[in-house]
């Protein structure tokens, strides 16, 4: 990666698991998470929602290699799209790195 | 090779009623759709649920001089049972739970039921009077992330409010509720019917209910018994309070609807919610005490999907209504299958109360009362429609002619139903009320709707239906 290329916080061996304070449906392919804390809806894409499924606490790495198993991607395209979009739900609320305390 | 692209902006959705962002749209536009649409939206575009009412508990601990309920006769599902029932809710793709009753907080099982609901990922609610809700209950509610609890709160006034309950030193109960739901950061809405004894103060209930950091929602409507007792209707507010309350600036109204298509479903019933009765009894609505199934007679989707009369219900439109379709106060109508039912016997003819809103609402909103003309020459003090536009803001009160009573048993000799499992010979068989199949067996859509099970989504399958990967991974709001 060049110093041009965007960055993210969050990196391979992160894990990263579902907050246990949304909830959640999978509607018409797309995952509908609602932030409790934020009252907030948040409607993921197809790519997206497959990424939120496999936030159960494995490292990063391991989403990564299950979406280019599932997606035609390369794997470092991949990693940086996951490693950002696994900081969005981070953000929002909707995700919790493990071993931080949830909000 | 296709790119996952960057992450999209976040859309801050609200889950309420406030407006939703839209992504896509130019900065300065917000979607005037709540979030809540957007998910119903989605929902029904799949062809599934998104909410479910389940009335866990028969029997209350009040006594409200208004309410429309006869509970003790119905009886309650067991633990299991509930917890059976939201499984398959859940499976069936229902995001939005809540519990009721009666009152919901009588179970002893109801923080374990509110605990399991979570486990499954729905977004809970509870209505509550709020007597039980004490502050280790709050504090367990904040940390099961209940999405919001409802309390029914009358009148800020101590006096009035016991006395709609009937139930001594009930305010101050639902007040120390609302403070410990709030302490434990719980979203409470403090809601309360409009009747005659309150409507006067509702100014003042408004301020008094923000003071506490609550939500408030007012109701203008009180319905009959579900007995069929009109009596709580007596209780409801005349015309210059309803005008005064749909005048208010703090009420947000939505924009009149100059059109309202004759093939729309007149309401929501047997389509977004799914309302469970507590013995499990399934049924159209809140309101309409015609059985649609029952959540122990096999599996729920095959019930939710295949249970005729729920087809036929849901396969009804204005078109479908004689009097209503015909009626050029359509747009301003809020008419109600079981107030029908309750009021002249038939589910689809018009009705006086509903008549009557309709007269306040086309008031309300255009600023001007609608003058009435009878072919009759007589004036009747609860004019019935249809209602033929004559003129400027002048209408002409059509009669209409008697419906045919149907055939009995024609409401389940209509076009084939889904195959689903044969009900369980357990159970006892669910008594269909020969008028309600008389009122959905005469319709042109008797054929049902054209919801079907979506199919189910299997691991593996790639993201997107057409096998490509979208160019954006990140959150949007349609």
């Amino acid at each position: 990666m060049t110093s041009n290329e965007p960055r993210t916080q969050l990196s391979g061996p992160t894990r990263v698991v579902q907050n246990e304070r949304t909830a959640c449906r999978v509607i018409g392919g797309k995952a509908v998470v609602i932030t409790i804390d934020h009252n907030q809806v948040h409607v993921l894409n197809g790519v997206g929602t497959r990424v939120w499924e496999l936030a159960d606490g494995r490292p990063l790495d391991a989403i990564v290699d299950a979406i280019v198993d599932e997606f035609e991607v390369e794997r470092a395209q991949a990693a940086l799209d996951v490693c950002q979009f696994a900081e969005r739900l981070v953000a929002i609320g909707a995700a919790r790195v493990e071993g931080e305390r949830p909000e | 090779m296709k790119s996952l692209g960057s992450s999209s902006p976040v859309a801050a959705s609200p889950a309420s009623a406030s407006p939703v962002p839209e992504v896509a749209a130019p900065a300065p536009y917000r979607s005037k759709r709540s979030a809540a649409l957007v998910i119903e939206g989605r929902a029904a575009a799949a062809g599934v649920p998104f909410s479910a009412m389940l009335e866990i508990a028969d029997r209350c601990n009040e006594a409200c001089i208004h309410c429309y309920q006869v509970q003790g006769q119905k009886g309650e599902l067991e633990t299991e049972q509930w917890e059976r029932v939201m499984r398959e809710l859940a499976e069936l793709g229902v995001m939005f739970l809540t519990f009721s009753g009666g009152e919901a907080t009588l179970r002893k099982d109801f923080l374990h039921l509110v605990a399991y609901a979570r486990r499954l990922r729905f977004a809970v609610r509870i209505f509550t009077n709020g007597l039980n809700v004490d502050a280790a209950m709050a504090a367990e509610l904040g940390r099961q992330s209940v999405q919001e609890v409802q309390i029914s709160l009358y009148s800020h006034r101590a006096e009035l409010h016991d006395r709609v309950t009937r139930v001594p030193g009930s305010f101050e109960r639902v007040v120390a509720a609302a403070q410990h739901l709030r302490a434990a950061s719980v979203k409470v809405l403090l809601k309360s019917p409009l009747m005659s004894l309150n409507a006067p103060e509702y100014g003042e209930y408004v301020a008094f209910v923000t003071s506490l950091g609550c939500d408030y929602t007012l109701d203008p409507k009180l319905n009959p018994r579900e007995n069929g007792d009109p009596a709580p209707t007596a209780l409801s507010i005349d015309r210059r309070s309803y005008l005064a309350l749909r005048r208010d600036t703090r009420f947000a109204t939505p924009p009149v609807r100059r059109e309202r298509s004759l093939d729309a479903p007149p309401c929501s019933a047997c389509r977004g919610n799914v309302h469970v009765e507590p013995n499990g009894e399934l049924r159209p609505c809140t309101q309409w005490s015609i059985p649609t199934g029952h959540v122990l007679a096999g599996d729920l989707r095959d019930t939710w999907y295949g249970d005729a009369t729920a087809r036929r219900i849901r396969g009804l439109t204005w078109n479908d209504l004689p009097g209503c379709r015909v009626c050029d106060l359509r747009p301003h109508c809020q008419r109600c299958f079981a107030d029908a039912e309750r009021a002249v016997g038939d589910a689809l003819a018009p009705y006086a109360r509903a008549c009557q809103n309709a007269l306040w609402k086309y008031e309300a909103e255009l600023g001007v009362q609608p003058e009435l003309d009878s072919p009759s020459g007589l004036c009747d003090s609860q004019p019935v429609g249809p209602f033929r536009q004559a003129g400027e803001h002048r209408f002409i009160v059509e009669s209409v002619a008697p419906l045919e009573p149907a055939a009995p048993g024609a409401l389940l000799s209509g076009p084939a139903r889904p195959s689903g499992p044969p009900p369980d010979p357990s159970q006892p068989p669910l008594s269909r009320p020969t008028l309600s199949q008389s009122l959905v067996s005469l319709r042109r859509h008797a054929g049902g709707p054209s919801l079907t099970p979506p199919p189910l989504r299997r691991r593996g399958d790639s993201a997107e239906p057409d096998g490509q990967v979208r160019p954006r991974v990140g959150t949007t709001v349609a």
